[in-house]
């Protein structure tokens, strides 16, 4: 996965989603920017933007990895080139690690995760915060998951 | 802490619960509110098809309501 400085985005959400989106769910479009854009809000978008640049990992999305969508906060290139080893690395916090070992599991197997995971990430950031947290999670996956469905369905070449 | 019981605790204001994203989230729950609407307003996937999608993404988040 690349780590060079993120480009950044002028939209939340990738402009090649965005014309997906405007193409087929024009509504969709609209509600999504405004989702993520709140999301960003929600919670610190240093963590957030952590843990979305672990999903874009974990989701083998190097294009998502090296976009830095608006409302997101341009980290640190050490912090972007270790995040894998967060676990162990001193660069992370005790919240950070909280989330991303949420992030990792419920990028994995949403499923699963326990109320140790939960309760983790909870106690660090307060239930206000890790409301937010999760959906902003959940607007990430979504985003991306999506993204490269269409990539995969469409090709670039109707990207815009 | 069984299977099904909430893992954030229920906001009460004035003694009474109120919606978790109301209370935490109000900006966000409302975007996702009109997000998921605008979603399920769609027309180009029928209606069955959308409910089995709906209900194959409830089962793969173990979400129960």
């Amino acid at each position: 996965m690349a780590t060079a400085t993120p480009v950044p985005s002028p939209t939340a959400v990738a402009p090649d989603l965005a014309a997906h989106l405007e193409r087929f769910a024009p509504g969709v479009a609209a509600a999504i920017e405004e989702f993520h854009a709140s999301a960003w809000e929600a919670v610190d978008p240093e963590l957030l933007a952590l843990c979305r640049l672990r999903l874009a990992t974990l989701l083998g999305d190097p294009a998502e990895f090296a976009r830095q969508p608006a409302g997101a906060v341009l980290l640190g290139q050490e912090r972007i080139a270790n995040l894998a080893r967060w676990p162990d690395s001193p660069l992370y916090t005790e919240t950070e690690r909280a989330c991303l070992a949420f992030t990792e599991q419920f990028v994995g197997d949403v499923a699963n995760l326990t109320d140790e995971d939960a309760a983790a990430a909870l106690a660090c950031l307060g239930p206000a915060a890790f409301f937010g947290f999760v959906n902003a999670l959940l607007a990430f996956d979504g985003h991306q998951r999506l993204r490269l469905a269409m990539g995969a369905i469409f090709g670039p070449e109707e990207e815009s | 802490m069984n299977d099904r019981q909430r893992r954030i605790p229920f906001p009460e204001v004035d003694g009474k619960r109120v919606s978790p994203g109301l209370a935490y989230q109000p900006r966000l729950a409302a975007a996702l509110d009109r997000y998921q609407e605008e979603v399920v307003l769609l027309t180009k996937l029928d209606p069955v098809t959308t409910e089995l999608v709906r209900l194959k993404c409830a089962r793969h988040h173990d979400c129960h309501t």
